[in-house]
């Protein structure tokens, strides 16, 4: 389980339903602050996991943002733009999954087959997952970025939306 | 699908499952206060340290018990009222915004418009609070990560589960648990007041130059000679109160030593209370035996002294007052001087950490400053361009369906055209400065291309034609990198083959002007031209 339930607990509830209904500016203000204090937070966590790997930051790091919002939202893998240019390039929105939980054997032999250039067709047999991650069941990246951060962001977010909501009607009664 | 994680999960259930807002809030706040109750746990800690401290104290001594023991009493008090103040506040505020919700009629669901109603300078007012707490809530954020490290823990691990202790970590967290934090300081404070002194000294050392030797022995002996002594438990017999410097001379002159020594001995170096315990050592002995001599224990258990073990005596305290201050003073100072050596190993590292970490943020300033100022460019010129794409809609509506550039409407056109292209020209370009992405790049660019079709069609083109035409303008999109950055290397690569290449020049030669060329030709004697020649004239050569 990566996120805390809001069923089970009364204060990520309380978070949760006053946060639904506070009045407008206060929610902006909510939304703004939990976007300019985790984004910097998240893409760091996102890029520390990623490593040095070109690949994977292409891949997770790229477009990785908090969509605020009630509950706020850690975005990963969002990019559009396939990694290479051409009809068949990875792209991270559609493929990304694949690479955060890679379920193959690097080095285990395929049988396909294939048309022959005289119009036949022929099987052969090839590495065809060499150069893939080795399967990953909890996830490479994203999962385990999450698991790093996801403590302090739902103390964070809690508190700005406490915060805010405390500071507002203090000032206002 | 990107991969995208929830900061809490079952959210929108627990709102569906709450019903009405205004009901679900007040039994939230309700719930708070037993979470409050539960958070007990870390105020009893608190009190535990502080119940400890006094016990500790109880044990030291009987007549220092009762104020130390308020002391304590009134720091552990405060730290509770502090912290109950907090916790109740966020209840309250929780309250608050279940009264208004209830005040409204509201129910999940129903979206909450009257907030904007509301908007006006009250709201303005709440913001700018809000923004104020931004600032707190980051810096607690840090503290959270740095200092607060044992709470971190409790918050991590419960969080993982997050059965209870969770929800108390939350709330203590949320309701600022550094104040308790800092009364327990204070309370470790007052309690080692005995250290202060030797941290006053560290701090006399520190301004000497971190060298004993040099401190400021007078000022240090004028300020611990003026204290004021209180008409307290040690001096209750005082009628009114005295000054050490008093106290120290009544007892020099009781003991038979020059009030200066005594005092210098008290509060002077190290080395002048170990001068003076050496010269009093014998004293002291003497003395002790002189008492010792002069004591008779009758039979029925009663102590009776001589005259002379009388006088020894009260030389005796006086002398014991002088010798306990001296060894108090060489114990201070050493503390100090360890506590001054700690300091300044540790400072070291420090000064360099906060040298490496204010140079990490002027860093960051002048990046944030560098992005600004593009984000703002990118901003004037998404201004700029929406003003030009509404203005030129509106041109091309007055000139009506033209782009003939020989009548005056259609010259229009083609001008409000080209100011289009340029003004996406600038928008994408600001855009390319400002660091988007690509996607968002060629997002805006499409957009911008499909406006200018737009527009052009409405002006009288055809499809075909505006596309070529915005093809032209360059408003290309998906090929933002390549065009930015292959097109000058590419113009450049032309202009500089373009100089050294071998020209062919048509020359067009009629039967007539035969002679003329022939001497032309003759009159460049020396140079090298070639001269591709196309016969014509009916088939007749020239030569």
């Amino acid at each position: 389980m990566l996120s805390p339930s809001a069923r089970s607990s009364a204060l990520l509830r309380a978070a949760v339903l006053a946060f639904k209904g506070i009045d407008k500016p206060i929610r902006k203000q909510i939304n703004d602050e939990t976007r300019g204090t985790l984004n910097p937070e998240w893409r760091e966590a996102i890029a520390t996991r990623a490593g040095g790997s070109r690949q994977d930051f292409a891949v997770f790091g790229k477009g990785a943002r908090i969509a605020a919002g009630n509950p706020a939202r850690l975005v990963s893998t969002a990019s559009r733009r396939p990694l290479r240019k051409g009809t068949n390039g990875f792209v991270p929105n559609t493929h990304g999954r694949f690479l955060e939980f890679p379920s193959g054997v690097p080095g285990k032999f395929v049988t396909y087959s294939r048309k022959s250039g005289n119009g036949g067709t022929h099987k052969v047999r090839r590495r065809t997952m060499a150069g893939l991650p080795a399967r990953k069941p909890g996830g490479r990246v994203v999962y385990p970025a999450v698991a790093d951060v996801m403590p302090r962001f739902v103390s964070m977010w809690v508190q700005i939306i406490v915060r805010n909501i405390h500071e507002a009607y203090e000032g206002k009664q | 699908m990107a991969i995208n994680v929830d900061l809490v999960a079952d959210a929108s259930e627990a709102i569906r499952e709450s019903g009405k807002l205004g009901d679900a809030l007040e039994t939230v706040a309700d719930q708070l206060d037993d979470i409050g109750d539960q958070g007990k746990t870390v105020d009893d800690k608190v009190s535990e340290a502080f119940r400890g401290m006094e016990d500790g104290a109880k044990d030291a001594g009987r007549t220092v018990e009762d104020k130390v023991g308020d002391a304590f009493r009134s720091v552990e008090t405060d730290a509770k009222d502090a912290g109950r103040t907090v916790e109740s506040k966020v209840g309250d505020a929780f309250r608050a915004v279940a009264a208004d919700a209830k005040a409204a009629g509201k129910t999940i669901g129903q979206d909450v418009k009257d907030g904007t109603d509301k908007a006006g300078d009250g709201m303005g007012e709440l913001r700018d609070e809000a923004a104020g707490t931004a600032r707190e809530a980051a810096a607690s954020f840090g503290s959270l990560e740095d200092g607060l490290g044992a709470l971190q823990e409790v918050a991590a691990n419960a969080l993982v589960g997050f059965g209870p202790a969770g929800m108390v970590a939350g709330l203590a967290a949320a309701a600022g648990i550094g104040l308790a934090m800092t009364a327990m300081q204070d309370a470790a404070t007052t309690a080692t007041e005995a250290k202060q002194k030797a941290v006053d000294m560290v701090d006399a050392i520190a301004e000497a130059g971190g060298n004993l030797a040099d401190v400021d022995l007078a000022d240090r002996i004028k300020s611990w000679g003026r204290e004021v002594l209180d008409d307290n438990w040690m001096t209750f017999w005082a009628d009114e109160s005295s000054t050490k410097f008093q106290e120290t001379a009544k007892d020099a002159e009781a003991f038979g030593v020059k009030a200066t020594d005594a005092i210098r001995a008290a509060s002077g170096s190290a080395e002048d209370s170990r001068k003076f315990l050496e010269e009093t050592a014998d004293d002291w002995q003497t003395l002790n035996d002189r008492v010792e001599q002069g004591t008779r224990v009758s039979t029925d258990g009663a102590i009776a002294f001589d005259d002379g073990a009388k006088a020894a005596q009260r030389q005796r305290d006086a002398l014991s007052d002088l010798r306990g201050q001296a060894e108090e003073n060489i114990a201070t100072t050493e503390n100090a001087v360890q506590i001054y050596e700690l300091e300044t190993d540790a400072i070291g590292d420090t000064a360099a950490a906060t040298e490496a970490a204010t140079e990490a943020l002027r860093d960051r300033a002048a990046a944030l400053e560098e992005s600004a100022t593009s984000a703002m460019d990118a901003d004037a010129a998404e201004l700029d361009y929406m003003e030009t794409l509404q203005q030129s809609t509106k041109d091309i509506q007055s000139n009506g369906r033209t782009v003939d550039i020989n009548t005056e409407a259609g010259r229009a056109n083609r001008l409000t055209l080209l100011e289009m292209a340029g003004s996406a020209r600038k928008l994408i370009d600001a855009q390319i400065a400002q660091g988007d992405s690509t996607a968002t790049v060629t997002k805006r660019t499409q957009a911008a291309r499909d406006s200018f079709i737009n527009a052009a069609t409405s002006a009288g083109m055809t499809k075909d034609a505006a596309r070529r035409l915005a093809d032209q303008y360059g408003l290309i999109p998906g090929n933002v990198d390549t065009h930015v950055k292959a097109h000058n290397v590419a113009n450049t690569e032309r202009e500089i083959n373009n100089v050294a290449r071998a020209r062919t020049v048509p020359v067009h030669i009629s039967p007539s002007g035969a002679q003329n060329v022939a001497n032309y030709i003759t009159g460049m004697n020396g140079q090298k031209v070639y001269v591709d020649v196309v016969p014509r004239g009916g088939g007749r050569g020239l030569n």
